[in-house]
């Protein structure tokens, strides 16, 4: 069984074990099945290798993985609900996702380890899904307008997550000092995020990202071109979404002609780089770095 | 490192002297060329990834 085969049906085990709503079992159970097919469960992966890394006793790696694998499922479901991309009816989501939210933390609470350990982990994963919301609602309300905003942003709500699968799994291993865990963490998030971003540009009709006019870094690159393009008259509001839509070949083709596309991958790529150096510099075993970079 | 992006695709001969290490841009790190060149090296995606 694969890693992230054992990671997910570690996950059902612990709905199995603690939900006992049989309706909203069943739901969080198929929640479970679809975002495994979607997702590579790189968060719990994360925390199962930090936790692997400096673990010196049992083996938790999986439940630790799964209980973190809950939590960011459940900000994907909150994400989804927030920006309406495939969600009609929002009850059963919600008490979904808030269900994933408690479950994970509960499954924290419940690894057979030191409690001081336990409580460390519990505080820093408030900690970041915190810095995660603000980050969420300065995306939504759209308070971005630099470079220097999106990269803020983005090191809020990504970054802050990729920090709480890492340091957590360190955290709960007995490993004190974690600077250099959520340096390499936060840049491997933001890459990501980049990347996700990016990829929305060519996905339309599964994600609200144009229609909302989320200033990714491609088009706040178009935005400051000297060039009148679709993407700065749909931003500025001379076109609608109707209209934009319908030329999304020649908005993208404009994107790639201008460099944007290029940008985003040179600026994902920066930060990727970024954490491999970091990681280069741990002090610890290189067959974990490399398992590690296979991550970034 | 957007201007820097704008000058590479005015001038793309200057990204294959970057990828021989003929020419260095000025203000950018090693870390950053080396970003730089890893992403111009990949074709950008197709129009035809639609979904």
């Amino acid at each position: 069984m694969s890693e992230k085969e054992k990671i997910a049906k570690q996950m059902k085990e612990i709905v199995e074990q603690l939900m006992s709503e049989p309706q909203l079992k069943a739901h969080m159970l198929m929640a479970i099945e679809q975002h495994v097919k979607e997702s590579d469960l790189l968060f719990g992966r994360l925390a199962y290798l930090h936790y692997d890394l400096f673990s010196t006793q049992g083996d938790h790696s999986t439940y630790i993985a799964a209980a973190i694998e809950l939590i960011v499922l459940a900000g994907d479901l909150l994400d989804d609900l927030v920006d309406q991309d495939r969600l009609e009816d929002t009850a059963i989501p919600l008490h979904i996702a808030i269900g994933f939210l408690l479950l994970g933390q509960q499954a924290i609470a419940n690894v057979p380890i030191s409690s001081n350990k336990k409580l460390k982990a519990l505080s820093y994963v408030t900690s970041c899904l915190l810095q995660s919301v603000h980050g969420q609602q300065t995306d939504v309300a759209c308070d971005v307008q630099t470079e220097a905003d999106y990269l803020k942003m983005v090191e809020k709500k990504s970054g802050s997550l990729v920090a709480m699968a890492c340091v957590i799994g360190a955290l709960l291993a007995g490993k004190e000092d974690i600077a250099a865990i959520e340096t390499y963490a936060f840049y491997i998030g933001i890459a990501a995020q980049i990347d996700n971003d990016f990829d929305a540009l060519y996905n339309w009709d599964k994600k609200t990202d144009i229609q909302t006019k989320k200033k990714s870094l491609p088009i706040l690159y178009m935005l400051e071109s000297k060039h009148d393009d679709l993407w700065k008259q749909y931003v500025n509001n001379d076109i609608d979404y109707d209209r934009m839509y319908i030329q999304k070949e020649k908005a993208l083709q404009q994107m790639e002609q201008e460099g944007a596309i290029y940008y985003a991958k040179v600026m994902s790529q920066i930060y990727k780089e970024k954490a491999l150096q970091e990681i280069e510099k741990l002090d610890v075993d290189d067959a974990y770095k490399s398992a590690l970079k296979t991550l970034v | 490192m957007q201007q820097i992006i704008r000058f590479l695709v005015e001038h793309p001969e200057v990204i294959k002297k970057l990828q021989n290490g003929t020419v260095s841009l000025i203000g950018l790190s090693e870390l950053e060329v080396k970003a730089v060149i890893k992403a111009f090296s990949e074709s950008t995606r197709s129009l035809g990834y639609w979904m």
